[in-house]
């Protein structure tokens, strides 16, 4: 019985960290993520995302901010890597 | 993405530079504040974007709160050309004139181009038009278009059909030539008679359909009924049908071929005239000063168009080319005229037996001269089918 509820609560808490963020990449060309609560840093070569909890970064070459609203960003260019720093 | 551009080009937009410590909190603060950007890029402590002309206030006072400065690198669209030329008021009249003559040259016919067949001249049917009203420069007016075909259909008789299609500016006008006169119907060509083409005397006869109404040798006159489509039988009933078959006749044939003393001839001489017209917008401008020749000329037309990219210009210089000719009289000696007439007897015996139907029996040349001219008189006895088909046409009542 413990367990289960052990396991319930582990649910529940990696679904409220994924509630709000979702990325789609597209080849290594194009990103689009949702649920991004601003830019940390941007540079042509590395683009660092804030979501709340941790940071996304996407490093590469030609990078750049396609479009940008307040929680979603298309981030075009080459893409190497993508990082999460906790 | 070329709608979005150009939309974008309407409303104006700018390019943008924003320099500081932190750039990205200009973007953050852009991205909350619902300011698009587009085609961004950066680099450190640099970043370059650009933006609607409308925000351009608010990039501003996003740029001041960001601890940055923004600097303008460029400016594009309309409000900015709008800005450029502000000064020059020209522009826009021209623009407003330029857009009215365009609206108002729109309504009128710039060019025809008349897709003739083979057999009719376009120039030819150019030219009727012309006097129907109808060239380059008239005011397009969909009753005049219909009133035009209707009359030149009627005027021309080697028409048969005729459509002017109007695109723009542009009058393209489709031809069918008429084929000949329309064929009787049919059902009337089902029962006829043969009757005959000649006087004669019968010599052979094939009847294959039909009741034969004389036997061989019979005399018979010219239109006189071989055979008819009528046919009775013994019981009482009579049948309609189509005759067919050949009758053969003995005929007497003569010929009479003429030729002149003293005839004419006509000769081109090197006079040669050109007479040239500049036609521009259905306006006629002579670049030859001088009258069309009375006398003794014959006139050929050239007609060239001007184009540009492969579009037909209402420009056209029209040539006339006068070509004197002289009437030279010459006279004809007897064995030249009977040599002359020989052949022309030997051409016609060519034509006339091309056919199997007929054979000459015998023939009688005389060769003689009045006060004019020399006579080949000639007679034939000739075996021929003399038959004539003639339909008999039966209405309702």
């Amino acid at each position: 019985m413990k367990k289960e509820l052990h396991h319930a609560n582990k649910k529940n808490s990696f679904s409220e960290l994924n509630h709000n963020i979702n990325m789609s990449v597209f080849y290594n060309r194009e990103v689009i993520f949702e649920g991004c609560k601003g830019v940390v840093e941007y540079t042509d070569q590395s683009i660092k995302l804030n979501t709340g909890k941790f940071l996304v970064a996407f490093n590469g070459r030609s990078m750049h901010i396609k479009s940008m609203t307040e929680t979603n960003i298309i981030i075009v260019g080459f893409i190497t890597s993508i990082e999460y720093i906790l | 993405m070329l709608f979005v551009k150009f939309l974008r080009w309407i409303s104006g937009y700018f390019e943008f530079c924003i320099q500081g410590r932190f750039p990205e909190r200009f973007l953050n603060l852009a991205a909350r504040n619902g300011l698009m950007l587009w085609d961004s890029s950066g680099s450190k402590e640099t970043l370059t974007a650009k933006a609607k002309f409308s925000d351009k206030n608010t990039a501003l006072l996003l740029a001041k709160k960001s601890e940055n400065e923004l600097m303008i690198v460029r400016e594009y669209g309309l409000p900015y050309l709008c800005r450029i030329y502000k000064q020059r008021a020209g522009l826009f009249f021209g623009l407003i004139i330029g857009s009215i003559l365009c609206c108002w040259l729109s309504g009128f016919i710039w060019n025809i181009r008349i897709n003739a067949p083979e057999g009719i001249n376009s120039f030819e049917i150019r030219e009727e038009l012309r006097q129907l009203g109808f060239h380059e420069g008239i005011r397009f007016s969909q009753e005049d278009v219909n009133q035009t075909e209707r009359s030149l259909k009627i005027q021309d008789k080697r028409i048969s059909w005729l459509n002017i299609n109007v695109f723009g500016t542009n009058a393209v006008i489709e031809i069918s030539a008429a084929t000949g006169s329309v064929k009787e119907n049919d059902s009337q060509k089902n029962i006829g008679n043969l009757k005959s083409t000649a006087d004669g005397t019968i010599t052979r006869m094939n009847v294959r359909n039909g009741s034969a109404a004389v036997r061989v040798g019979e005399g018979i006159t010219k239109g006189q009924l071989l055979v008819s489509g009528v046919m009775e039988y013994n019981d009482g009933t009579t049948v309609l049908s189509d005759s067919e078959g050949e009758i053969y006749a003995k005929t007497s044939r003569t010929v009479v071929l003429r030729m002149k003393k003293q005839s004419d001839s006509i000769r081109l001489t090197d006079n040669t005239l050109w007479k040239r017209e500049f036609h521009f917008f259905g306006i006629r401008i002579p670049l030859t000063f001088c009258g069309n020749p009375e006398k003794e000329y014959f006139k050929n037309d050239y007609c060239q168009q001007a184009f540009f990219l492969n579009q037909e210009l209402p420009l056209l210089l029209h040539e006339e080319q006068w070509l004197q000719y002289q009437h030279i009289p010459i006279n004809t000696e007897k064995n030249a005229a009977q040599s002359a007439l020989k052949k022309r007897l030997l051409l016609y015996e060519v034509f006339l037996l091309c056919s199997d139907d007929k054979k000459i029996l015998a023939k009688n040349e005389a060769f003689s001269e009045n006060k004019n001219e020399f006579l080949l008189t000639v007679n034939y006895i000739m075996e021929e089918n003399v038959c004539e088909k003639t339909y008999v046409e039966i209405r309702e009542s």
